[in-house]
């Protein structure tokens, strides 16, 4: 064993994992070379002045999450206005058509407010928050200075709630208890927009194969994947016809869908707006 | 944090769930910053490193199999950031080593300013870590990720090998070499560790 062969095995000879033969073969060279020894022993301690990197780290910024959390929904971003040209100009045409499109800016950034800067999505209005609860939704419009009226209608169109939006806001659990997805339609007063609800119901049984119209189909993907879906936008999507085969219910609807309209998932919930 | 299993949070971010993959940061920002600054030595390049990282485990998670740990994998996206930016410094200014020797005393001058009277044993026992940090850097990156892996994060031999997509023994010997190496570098500062 030459010099620079013994110094190949110094980390193993110093972690203890040399097999017997060459340890021996190891220790026998160490013991009559004196620049080896030299050598091993300067080994040794930078070894020892390694541990220093264990030493604690400082906190990272308290807004280390924001940060990172804009600049992905930054890339997504780019990477949506990118993929489907005129994406970017639809945001902001809908950012001022009324109180529907604070559920557009709460559904892409209804935990970045502000954080764009003097981007697009600056709005410092509130958004209609819908999450998943255990059994159903949870539909959150935060307070106005006007009083404006909101309906929440069942599919045959007659009224579930009639309230009023005032300073105070509205929030209300939408729960289903029937067998089957129903649909709600939530109407606001002065905004041309509604939003559409699907609730999966108690029994989850769906064909996979089916046609009909975008709220029977955010049915059974709400009952196929017991997902609340969201439909949003006045997009019209005439007749669709589907095969359920995803395990995902983003693809599903991307499947049947495709480029007419925008899909995200957050909090539970799968918004589809139309384009 | 969380109690959900990364399994968990990575499947259901596979299909598409931006809550889950929101706490899958939550989960592992803290440590992958450490991970970054100890690359790193400063807080803005980490905390950049870590969000390209996020961003690039976003974009490749539906791919993710699972055949390694979530945190093995994020390590190997962490260090390809970290490669890349250093590969993006070099291509910018040919002379920004001269400029980070000149910082480094710079900085360590203010530290002293800074900090007033310190006592003598936290100053050297400051020089000393400088010393040791210093010598990491001068690594090529390569090295670099591995001692900070091994000697900064604990990982072992193993795990390095599957962030690195490396054979073991191919990490072992090039670790060893990286040892060596820091040996060389820090021999100057020999007098210094005997002072402590």
């Amino acid at each position: 064993m030459n010099l620079a062969k013994a110094r190949e095995y110094f980390s193993a000879y110093h972690e203890g994992t040399l097999d017997r033969g060459l340890k021996q073969q190891f220790e026998a060279h160490l013991n009559g070379d004196a620049q080896l020894q030299a050598e091993y022993r300067a080994f040794e301690r930078t070894m020892s002045q390694l541990e220093v990197l264990k030493a604690e780290v400082p906190e990272p910024d308290f807004d280390l999450h924001d940060r990172i959390s804009a600049r992905l929904d930054r890339h997504l971003l780019e990477t949506r206005s990118e993929s489907k040209p005129g994406w970017l100009s639809w945001v902001r045409g809908y950012a001022v058509a009324g109180l529907a499109a604070f559920a557009f800016i709460g559904f892409f950034a209804s935990k970045q407010l502000g954080v764009f800067g003097a981007g697009p999505l600056v709005l410092g209005e509130p958004a209609i928050s819908i999450v998943e609860t255990v059994d159903g939704v949870k539909v959150t419009i935060p307070g106005e200075s006007s009083e404006r009226s909101l309906d929440v209608e069942l599919v045959d169109g007659s009224s579930l709630e009639s309230t009023e939006i005032g300073r105070s806001g509205y929030t209300q659990n939408l729960v289903n208890r029937n067998e089957t997805a129903q649909i709600l339609t939530l109407k606001i007063e002065g905004s041309a927009h509604t939003i559409k609800i699907a609730l999966p119901g108690s029994k989850r049984e769906v064909n996979k194969d089916g046609s009909g119209t975008v709220d029977q189909f955010a049915m059974a993907i709400a009952d196929k994947h017991g997902v609340p879906v969201v439909l949003e936008g006045d997009g019209d999507f005439g007749v669709l016809t589907w095969t359920l085969e995803s395990a995902s219910p983003v693809d599903d609807v991307r499947q049947v869908l495709g480029s007419r309209s925008m899909i995200d998932q957050r909090s539970g919930v799968l918004w589809i707006s139309s384009k | 944090m969380s109690g959900i299993e990364d399994n968990v949070l990575v499947e259901r971010a596979k299909k598409g769930d931006r809550d889950a993959f929101d706490q899958l940061i939550r989960k592992h920002e803290k440590r992958a910053y450490q991970y970054a600054f100890r690359l790193t030595s400063n807080p803005e390049e980490a905390a950049d490193i870590v969000s390209d990282a996020f961003i690039r485990v976003f974009t490749a998670v539906k791919n993710f199999k699972g055949n390694s740990a979530f945190t093995t994998w994020l390590y190997r996206i962490l260090t390809n950031c970290f490669l890349d930016m250093k590969k993006r410094e070099k291509n910018r200014q040919a002379t920004s080593l001269e400029s980070v020797m000149q910082t480094d005393e710079g900085e360590f001058e203010r530290q002293i300013e800074d900090d007033g009277p310190t006592p003598h044993e936290e100053l050297e026992r400051r020089e000393r870590e400088r010393s040791v940090q210093d010598a990491v850097t001068r690594l090529p990156e390569y090295q670099q990720a591995m001692i900070v892996m091994y000697h900064g994060e604990m990982l072992s031999y193993e795990e390095i090998a599957e962030a690195l997509d490396l054979p073991i023994g191919t990490v072992k010997s090039r670790l060893n070499r990286a040892r060596l190496s820091l040996r060389e570098e820090l021999v100057p500062d020999e007098e210094l560790f005997k002072l402590g």
